[in-house]
Order: structure tokens, then sequence, then C-alpha cells
């Protein structure tokens, strides 16, 4: 790839990168009004995270479910995202040294 | 200093960690295909997002102009969801501002805003800081990368490049408000699950988002 079509598509990613960040605030302003579509604007960071963790399963296989066993656990009982953070990538760290 | 905006900086800089270790793989796999250190500064500062990085590295000078743009777009098709839920949070702000906070918007800062116990305004700062601790962050981390090449240890056996899905789980259990949360997030798993299961990029994180947020919203409003 030459140092032109390089900038070409770094700068076109950036692009449509951005775009797609800013048309979410342009897609918020005209559905706004809708009180519905504000209920499912809402629910969208515990959806979304959700499906980012599910997502990353598939990635992570069976040490990845025991991370994030773990770090749940860790959550429920100190309240304190780090800490869980810690803890499932403590395990994640140790099983992959066994397997 | 406002209130929020150090509580950001004190939430956002032990993540900066599991930044730092992505960014420094980011950087090596760059230095493996060839990429030029500029091109990879250009890339961390302007597109600023880990997943669709991996995925330009991953098709440079193999895969064409459209194909890259488009596996991009596709990635990022969830910057559509999670900033039109900020759109309240940025509300009252200038032009300029708003376009700055929103290209400083990653999954990160964000998952840690939304989840945080405060008001709009404190969920902005937080927003704003996780942004300015993350970007000078990954963008020096990809760039060390780059020019260590091969000479960094392996972060994944440390299993940090587990500390993000670590993190959103977490974040989820915040976010549970009761038994109305049950159906609507076994529709998300199961929806992103089966988009997965045919799909590559980031549509099952999208289509599983969307299926979980538009049944929570929509049994919602059969309800009241």
């Amino acid at each position: 790839m030459t140092t032109g079509e390089g900038i070409r598509v770094i700068l076109n990613c950036a692009a449509v990168t951005f775009l797609l960040r800013f048309g979410g605030l342009c897609l918020a302003r005209s559905l706004g009004g809708s009180s519905r579509f504000r209920r499912v604007l809402d629910a969208v960071p515990a959806s979304m995270m959700l499906a980012f963790t599910v997502h990353s399963l598939r990635d992570f296989g069976a040490s990845g479910i025991c991370g994030i066993v773990v770090a749940v656990f860790f959550m429920k009982k100190s309240g304190s995202p780090m800490a869980a953070m810690v803890s499932g990538v403590a395990v994640v760290a140790l099983l992959r040294s066994f397997m | 200093m406002r209130e929020g905006f150090r509580r950001g900086i004190v939430l956002c800089l032990p993540i900066c960690v599991g930044v730092a270790a992505y960014g420094g793989v980011f950087g090596v796999l760059a230095a493996a295909k060839g990429i030029p250190v500029s091109f990879v500064a250009l890339m961390s500062a302007f597109v600023f997002s880990g997943s669709a990085q991996f995925v330009i590295v991953d098709m440079w000078g193999e895969a064409g102009f459209w194909a890259i743009l488009g596996s991009v777009a596709s990635i990022n098709m969830r910057y559509l969801l999670i900033c039109a839920s900020v759109d309240r949070l940025l509300s009252g702000m200038s032009l300029p501002q708003r376009m700055l906070r929103v290209h400083l918007i990653g999954d990160e800062n964000w998952a840690v805003a939304m989840a945080a116990r405060t008001d709009d305004a404190g969920k902005a700062d937080i927003l704003f800081a996780g942004g300015l601790c993350f970007l000078p962050v990954w963008l020096a981390a990809s760039l060390a990368g780059r020019l260590a090449g091969g000479w960094i240890p392996s972060p994944e056996r440390f299993g940090l490049d587990f500390a993000f899905p670590a993190l959103f789980a977490a974040l989820v259990v915040s976010l549970w408000r009761g038994r109305e949360d049950i159906a609507p997030w076994i529709v998300t798993a199961c929806v992103t699950v089966a988009v997965d299961s045919f799909s590559g990029g980031g549509w099952g994180v999208l289509a599983g988002g969307l299926a979980g947020a538009g049944f929570r919203g929509l049994s919602e409003g059969v309800r009241t």
C-alpha cells in the first residue's frame, strides 16, 4: 500500500467512525420526542454491555466463562468494578497457565 | 476541577492498564504488518477505536479500500446506539464541544459513565474525563508497541486481554434493576449468540444490544 493509499484508508475510516458516533446524537435528536424511543435508549447501556460480554465469551471460551463468573461474584460481594475486573483477569491468567 | 471530572479520572485511571496493554498489542501487530509509525499515530488519534483498528491492521495490504471501510463501519455501527444513549448528557453543549466529546467516546469510558450513580452532568464529566485519560494512553501504548515490535512480552499471558470483558460483566451487574430485567437480558444474550454464529464483525453486539433494549423499552410501554 502506498503512502497516499494508506492515508486515504485511515482518514476515511476515521471519518466513518466519527459519522457513526455523531450520527448517534442526531438519531437521538430526531427520534427523541418519542417516549417509547426514550425508554429504548435508557435500556441501551445494560443491553449493550451484556452483548459485549456474551460476544467476548466466543473468543475466550471456558477460561472466559470462569473469569466472568468470578468477576460477577466479586462485583456482587464488593460492589467494586475494579476488584471484579482484577479478579476476572487473574482467573483467566491462572487458567491459561495450566491449559 | 469539577467533582464529576475528578471522579471520572479516579474511575478510569485503573482501566488505563488494560487500555495500555491493548494498545501495545495493536502496535506490535502493526509492526508485524510493516505499517509506518506515523500511520499508527494517525489511526490511534483519529479513528480511536480499538476493535476497528485491529480490523484495519488485519486487512492492511490484503483487502481493498471499500472492504476495509465496510468492515470498519460494521464494527463501529454500535456507536450509533452508544452515542444515541448519551445525547441527553451532552444537551446544552455547543456543537464543537459535542463533536469533541463524541470523538472521545469509547466502549470503556461510556460503560463506566453510564453505570455511575450520579446525575446527567456528572455522567457527562466522567465520560469526558475517561476519554481524556484513554486517548493519550492508547496513542502512547500503540506507538510503544509499534516501536518495540516483537520485544514486548505477550499481554495475553497475563490475561490482560480479558480486562474489558471482565469490566463489562461487572458493570452489567451494577445496572441490574430487578426481575423485569430477566427477559430483556435473555433476549440480548440469545440474539448476540445467534447473530455471532453466522456473521463476523460487531453485528452480534449491535443486534443483541438493540434487541434487548428494544424488548425492554417496548415491554415497559405495554405495562404503563
